[in-house]
């Protein structure tokens, strides 16, 4: 059997891949394929995230009570270490007090083989959705499967089912689907995405299969987001495309599988770069004049703008601390 | 517009919140808690900001999907229409004015409850000095408003929250200053955005009947109520759910006031008003 898959991801208009709280992962060792969607107003919730799908796809045996043990306990620890730091901000350390959870949303995929067949099986919680789409698909409507725990008819609301990285208060019940391998194309994705999906149905599967790279997503996601098709909203998709060819084994072909991780990097470099550059014209401008201190507390700001802290879009409202007073008549 | 003021608040699009706050001399008497007027209101825009910050936040950093004002009104003089602070909602995060230790109890998880301590940002602090410019606080807020929209025409409407103890009064009658409020009220309801007219919630504080939400005019028995209805936005469909969940009952045609507040009705009515509609209310998953 022959596998190619490829996986893109992006953050919400006008925010930074360090603020996506998408996640997905895969493990060809464990053939398993997992995507999550962290709850924005949860509390780390892209720790939470990560932690379910990376867990999920490297764990052999699965029991899910110990899973979730497990990923609590690992999201617990990496956030104690960010509340413990002495520069930890004020209304962490509330939230933390105050035992706020992170919640996600979940799909897992695994193909496992029984007797001579493969199968692949998955379950799904919350409004991130998986869909099989068979190869050579006549009705689309008809013969297109779709898993998530979202009731018919699917509204897309802020009331997603999740599991929650504190006790047991997940919200919803996990829904399951299991079947044999056909040629075909399994599409793992968050809600945005998603609810695209479910509206533009066939036309849907052409506009993903022309996606080569990163970039050209990013490009499908603007467009769309511009002509109002598609929420603004972190949207990640994997593509896990299979084709029968008789043979035993599994043989894997990532076309191309974007790592978060590597585009958190490559965005932060090009805002220190883009900062190096001011720094570098203020000097020049400043080389041939006196330094006024408010150029020298301009550079000093500069300096200490942390990466994470750059804003896209800061800026008053042009009359912002004008102060009106009226004298008594 | 199919549903306006439906817009949601985004770090694309932020969401713009005036908090309009009487600080005049009468804002001095005692109103609860042990409290002035002028002591609960700060307690309770302190709180409200707060509770932005909690629900903006992913664990390290607040999100700029909101840019708030807090414009006082009487206070600093007796006609003084002061900006006592505007700005994204991630600097109110980096820097409130001071810190307060609180001790507060939440659930330990098991059934029980546990005290923790927890740090009180402080934002504004209590004034009471002054006569009411109401007026000219909304003249102040349709400027801010119009600068707001200009740069801005595809964000969310903007929200004007006017907290008061009673009418406008400058030194002259008090018919003159209400109808300045009115009519200055109806240009900023007038104003037309991509989401919208911008809204005005009106929350009055006092202690005779109260009433909140009327749908007519001729359903109110003083002038107090009177007056508030006429400055005050109809809830639009998008608040209603938020309206209800704050256990107002939001009809067709009601308007967004409340008079004679009560401390408990104050909360819920600035619960109701800074809570951006229903699309915003319903991601405060707990």
């Amino acid at each position: 059997m022959q596998i190619s898959i490829k996986g893109y991801i992006t953050p919400k208009e006008s925010e930074l891949f360090y603020d996506c709280a998408d996640r997905y992962a895969i493990s060809e060792k464990q053939n398993k394929f997992a995507i999550s969607d962290g709850v924005s107003k949860s509390f780390f919730p892209k720790i939470w995230a990560d932690v379910l799908v990376n867990k999920w796809v490297d764990s052999k045996e699965f029991d899910e009570a110990q899973f979730i043990l497990d990923c609590q306990k690992d999201w617990l620890k990496q956030v104690t270490e960010i509340v413990n730091k002495p520069d930890a901000k004020w209304f962490t350390k509330n939230a933390f007090n105050r035992k706020e959870s992170g919640l996600a949303t979940f799909v897992g995929l695994r193909f496992f083989k029984k007797k001579k067949d493969w199968y692949w099986k998955a379950n799904a919680l919350g409004d991130s959705f998986l869909f099989f789409v068979p190869y050579k698909f006549k009705d689309f409507s008809k013969e297109c499967i779709v898993l998530s725990s979202k009731q018919e008819p699917i509204i897309f609301d802020n009331f997603p089912d999740y599991l929650s990285s504190l006790g047991s208060n997940h919200r919803g019940k996990k829904q399951l689907k299991e079947n044999r391998i056909t040629d075909g194309t399994f599409y793992l994705m968050t809600d945005a995405l998603a609810e695209w999906f479910l509206n533009e149905k066939d036309n849907a599967i052409n506009k993903i299969d022309v996606w080569q790279n990163q970039k050209d997503f990013e490009r499908f996601v603007d467009e769309e987001r511009h002509n109002e098709k598609l929420g603004n909203d972190d949207s990640a998709i994997l593509t896990i495309k299979v084709k029968e060819d008789n043979k035993d084994e599994i043989k894997y072909s990532l076309e191309e599988v974007s790592d978060i991780n590597e585009l958190i990097k490559v965005q932060q470099k090009e805002i220190e770069n883009s900062k190096k550059e001011k720094e570098i014209i203020i000097q020049n401008e400043n080389s041939n004049s006196e330094i006024s201190a408010e150029d020298i507390k301009q550079e000093e700001q500069l300096k200490n703008e942390s990466t994470e802290e750059v804003k896209t879009e800061i800026e008053k409202v042009q009359t912002t601390h004008i102060v009106y007073t009226y004298k008594g008549t | 517009m199919s549903n306006p003021n439906s817009k949601q608040w985004s770090s694309a699009t932020p969401g713009y919140i005036i908090f309009l706050v009487d600080q005049s001399g009468s804002m001095a008497e005692s109103y609860a808690e042990g409290k002035s007027r002028s002591e609960f209101t700060a307690l309770v825009i302190n709180r409200t900001i707060n509770e932005l910050i909690n629900t903006n936040m992913d664990g390290e950093k607040v999100k700029d999907r909101l840019f708030i004002s807090m414009i006082g009104y009487g206070g600093s003089s007796s006609l003084a229409v002061d900006d006592i602070r505007s700005d994204y909602l991630s600097s109110f995060a980096d820097t409130p004015l001071r810190m307060e230790q609180l001790k507060k109890k939440v659930s330990d998880g098991a059934g029980g409850l546990i005290e923790i301590n927890e740090q009180m940002p402080i934002f504004i602090e209590p004034t009471a000095n002054g006569l009411t410019p109401m007026a000219d606080a909304l003249s102040f807020a349709k400027e801010l408003i119009e600068g707001w929209l200009q740069k801005k025409p595809n964000n969310p409407a903007p929200i004007i929250i006017n907290i008061s103890d009673g009418l406008p009064y400058t030194g002259d009658s008090i018919d003159s200053a209400m109808n300045n409020a009115i009519s200055v009220s109806k240009e900023i309801m007038n104003i037309n955005s991509a989401d919208g007219n911008p809204l005005i919630f009106n929350c009055h504080l006092g202690e005779g009947q109260t009433h909140s939400f009327n749908e007519k005019e001729s359903e109110l028995s003083d002038d107090q109520a009177k007056f508030l209805f006429k400055v005050s936005s109809k809830v639009p469909e998008s608040y209603k759910q938020a309206a209800v969940k704050q256990d107002f009952k939001a009809l067709p045609e009601s308007r967004g006031f409340v008079s004679n507040a009560d401390p408990e009705l104050f909360i819920q009515f600035i619960n109701f008003g800074s809570s951006g509609g229903s699309d915003k209310i319903a991601k405060r998953l707990n």
